[in-house]
């Protein structure tokens, strides 16, 4: 029970958490690269943004595996005393902040992006508004999932007005990502409660990047044909 | 009804003008041919030079805009472009 409560997971949970932070940092940075590629192409300053938050959520899911493998090899130890339980607790929970950390600044750069404004005054703001307190309240692990929760419902909505204004039928995948995203944050915070909810969270999240990866790989299939004269 | 043209579409078209003049046009050309007022035109010609899609050279019979390799790459790899602002819901 000790390693459920440490880290807000199953024992039987232990390892494939940590499989599948890899999976969607990894999904997450394709997504970046790919993005950063089209700005070279286009020079569009949206792909720009959208590659830096989706780099920016590949390192949070990064530090967040690597930490918890820290924390996992600690506790694997055979020979485990109280100094293991402690790092292992330290690296845990440095992982979950560190990958909040830079997860909710991913999501600042999209929330602004959908915005559609081009102002730094904005930009600060925001990062302000969500930075500032998520560092300063005691209770970051609830206040992290619940400003990323916030952060998620406003790109929700930027995907709706999308939709809605283009009838871009391409986007709805993205966009139901996004939904799956939402839910995964949400249930992170009922973590504490009990250690299915982080199950749960990463098997929603799975789903989301599952949805994100069809959506790239229907573009780089849809290989480009040159445009005629 | 001809649907309205969005930014990357506008940029593509007066690309495709350009290049289909073996690459070198005055102004007066992209006006006629891209279907913009002259302060769009001209918006979108300032945003071109600065994104290093077309180069601007002065000569005495006035102004020619002629076309980059980037410029080029771009018309080349527009549907890809495309493809990803659109499954992305990024402004096009």
């Amino acid at each position: 029970m000790t390693h459920a409560f440490l880290y807000n997971s199953p024992v039987w949970f232990l390892g494939y958490d940590i499989f599948l932070e890899v999976v969607f940092a990894l999904v997450t940075l394709a997504v970046a690269l790919y993005s950063f590629k089209i700005y070279k192409i286009s020079d569009q300053r949206e792909s720009r943004i959208f590659g830096i938050s989706f780099l920016s959520i590949s390192i949070s899911y990064s530090l967040w595996a690597i930490l918890n493998g820290f924390a996992v090899s600690k506790l694997l130890n055979e020979s485990y005393c109280f100094l293991d339980i402690k790092s292992a607790t330290i690296f845990s929970a440095l992982g979950i902040y560190t990958h909040i950390l830079f997860f909710l600044i991913g999501l600042i750069a999209l929330t602004y992006m959908t915005l559609k404004v081009k102002s730094s005054k904005i930009f600060s703001l925001i990062f302000a508004l969500v930075i500032l307190p998520a560092l300063l309240i005691e209770e970051k692990h609830i206040v992290l999932y619940l400003f990323s929760s916030v952060l998620l419902l406003f790109i929700i909505a930027g995907y709706i007005d999308e939709y809605r204004s283009k009838k871009n039928k391409k986007v709805l995948l993205t966009f139901f990502a996004f939904v799956f995203l939402f839910f995964g944050r949400f249930d992170f915070i009922f973590t504490k409660h009990n250690p299915l909810f982080y199950v749960a969270g990463h098997f929603l999240e799975m789903i989301a990047y599952v949805l994100i990866l069809i959506s790239l790989v229907e573009v780089i299939i849809n290989k480009p044909k040159k445009s005629l004269p | 009804m001809e649907k309205k043209r969005n930014r990357l579409e506008i940029i593509r078209d007066i690309l495709n003008v350009i290049r289909n003049r073996n690459g070198k046009i005055k102004p007066t050309h992209i006006l006629y041919k891209s279907n913009l007022s002259h302060q769009m035109m001209t918006e979108y010609l300032d945003e071109l030079k600065e994104k290093g899609f077309i180069t601007e050279m002065k000569t005495k019979q006035g102004r020619t805009y002629i076309i980059t390799e980037k410029g080029i790459n771009y018309i080349n790899q527009y549907s890809l472009v495309v493809d990803f602002a659109n499954s992305f819901g990024l402004d096009s």
